[in-house]
């Protein structure tokens, strides 16, 4: 069992909820510096 | 009950003061309807979050998670994965950039640009008002319960009071009131659901002791799927989160952000806001530890707010059901002012409108829509509860598709497009009405489908098999969305101000 007791299949909710801001911070970034290249 | 009606009076003043700020603003119809393409990164992803959560997903959301338990969270996260960080990433940019090029203000304005076939956009313009206005009963509904709920005043308090707040900014400010007071709309909804959960979860003695008390209670409602079921469970998610990529009064928020560059950081700002989409389902879970049986799940979030908040806190919750309401309702009224001024009468009927008249209409229009959402809800009529219930699938199986293979697929042919609108539209009403018209019983593990999976795998199957076998779409259609050739919407606008001049040759493009 991960935290809080909650079995795997219900906290991976969680997890993808985390992993979703990860991916819009990262695809932000990727972004901004394929643009800032295209710019160049 | 005097904080209430204290803290309600100056929520109500500030949207009011905001709408009457924004009509000073918005003096042309592109100004009412996208705001002049002119709004920043904040706003536009704060407005997207307001406009996506209703009342009725709060208040819903809780229904399902005090019946189902916290499986539900899986349909939070899908709204944030898919109908929001996915949406504007797919989406957002080429959105913004082809409606630019195509000088479209409404997505049937889109769909007529990109495909050059002035039926489909009368087609999706007809379906999407009609069945916006049945959504907006459904809205208007929940925030009068809440009003019901919460202070104890009649029905039809709640929905006027509500609907006349509304129908005042939105008349006077257009677009860029719906936007504005959205995003605070937006913060007071996010404050008032962690509010909620964290005093909820102080109360029960933390997460743990929720997993616990709710594992006690039925095991199913900690596991994944638990009592729903992997069917219902998915099939809801996909309906309120794909469902939002064919939905007018989010797409919108694309026309009109300022630069598609601020996309990037809208992107992260929508969906850190769009994270509190778990926070409905879990409190209804908590509901289900802290107030035990009640007559309606749809009670949960209610029942747990009276006993878990002081007057301060359900003022402001209460303060946030209707802000999610209000925004919803708001933004789905520009949609329809717009799509019926100018998608079915300007260039439906071939009405010429000056710029001043059309920002007349589009008031009007928006007011006179706007009362008859507010009249059907006062008593609404069984059918329209019943059409409540799938109207977003009736217009994500319009739009979906049309939208996404308009930005990613040069082909796609416009006869295909209309068809699969069609055929979408059809399948999924026809699904849904089934049990009702006396055929045979549908087996058992097709009978649980809901009419969105239906009306979208149709609509999908028929604008790709159309498009393998049909005429692609005009070159020159596509060359414009591109961007490699002048607007074709500018032509029609600039033959529309002077009566003599030549139709553009988009006109003439309907295969």
């Amino acid at each position: 069992m991960p935290l809080f007791g909650l079995p795997w299949s219900t906290f991976a909710a969680f997890l993808v909820l985390a992993a979703t801001i990860v991916l819009a911070v990262v695809w932000a970034y990727a972004d901004g510096r394929r643009n800032r290249r295209n710019d160049r | 009950m005097s904080v209430y009606v204290g803290v309600l009076v100056v929520y109500l003043g500030i949207l009011a003061m905001i709408g009457l700020i924004m009509g000073r603003r918005g003096r042309t119809a592109e100004g009412f309807a996208i705001g002049g393409r002119s709004v920043g990164p904040w706003v536009t992803a704060l407005s997207f979050v307001a406009a996506y959560y209703s009342s009725v997903v709060i208040i819903g959301g809780g229904a399902f998670g005090w019946r189902f338990g916290l499986s539900t969270l899986w349909v939070g996260a899908g709204n944030v994965l898919i109908g929001t960080t996915l949406a504007w990433i797919v989406l957002g940019r080429r959105i913004r950039r082809f409606t630019e090029n195509l000088d479209a203000m409404t997505l049937p304005g889109f769909f007529f640009g990109r495909y050059g076939s002035p039926r489909a956009r009368i087609f999706s313009a007809s379906v999407t008002a009609l069945f916006l206005v049945v959504y907006n009963v459904s809205v208007l509904k929940g925030m009068a319960n809440a009003f019901e709920v919460l202070m104890d005043l009649p029905y039809w308090v709640g929905v006027v009071l509500s609907g006349v707040v509304i129908l005042f900014y939105t008349s006077v400010g257009g677009y860029l009131a719906v936007v504005w007071t959205s995003m605070v709309q937006g913060v007071v909804m996010i404050v008032a659901l962690t509010l909620l959960t964290f005093v909820s979860l102080q109360r029960v003695g933390g997460m743990s002791a929720v997993v616990e008390r709710l594992n006690a209670i039925d095991p199913g409602l900690v596991h994944t799927p638990g009592a729903w079921g992997w069917a219902g469970l998915i099939s809801f998610t996909l309906i309120v989160s794909l469902g939002t990529w064919g939905m007018p009064q989010l797409i919108v928020r694309f026309y009109s952000i300022k630069k598609d560059s601020m996309l990037r950081i809208g992107t992260v700002i929508v969906t850190l806001g769009a994270s509190v989409a778990m926070l409905p389902y879990l409190t209804g879970a908590i509901a289900r530890v802290l107030v035990g049986d009640l007559d309606s799940a749809d009670q949960a979030i209610p029942a747990l707010t009276r006993l878990v908040l002081n007057d301060w806190g359900g003022a402001l919750f209460l303060a946030g059901v209707v802000a999610a309401g209000m925004s919803t309702f708001a933004g789905v009224l520009i949609i329809i002012s717009s799509s019926m001024v100018r998608d079915v009468w300007v260039h439906g009927l071939g009405r010429r409108l000056e710029p001043a008249t059309e920002l007349r209409a589009n008031r009007i229009m928006s007011l006179a829509v706007g009362l008859v959402s507010l009249l059907i809800a006062l008593k609404p009529p069984a059918l329209v509860l019943v059409l409540t219930a799938f109207s977003w699938a009736v217009i994500a199986s319009t739009n979906l598709w049309p939208l996404l293979f308009g930005l990613y697929w040069k082909r796609t042919s416009p006869r295909a497009t209309l068809a699969s609108m069609i055929a979408g539209v059809v399948s999924a009403l026809l699904w849904q009405a089934w049990p009702h018209l006396g055929l045979p019983a549908l087996p058992p593990a097709l009978a649980g489908l809901h009419g969105f999976v239906v009306g979208t795998s149709v609509a999908l199957v028929v604008i790709v098999a159309g498009t393998l076998v049909g005429r692609p779409a005009p070159e020159a259609c596509v060359r414009r969305a591109w961007g490699s050739e002048p607007s074709a919407e500018a032509g029609v606008d600039a033959a529309a101000a002077v009566p003599l001049g030549p139709r553009p040759a988009i006109e003439d493009l309907e295969t």
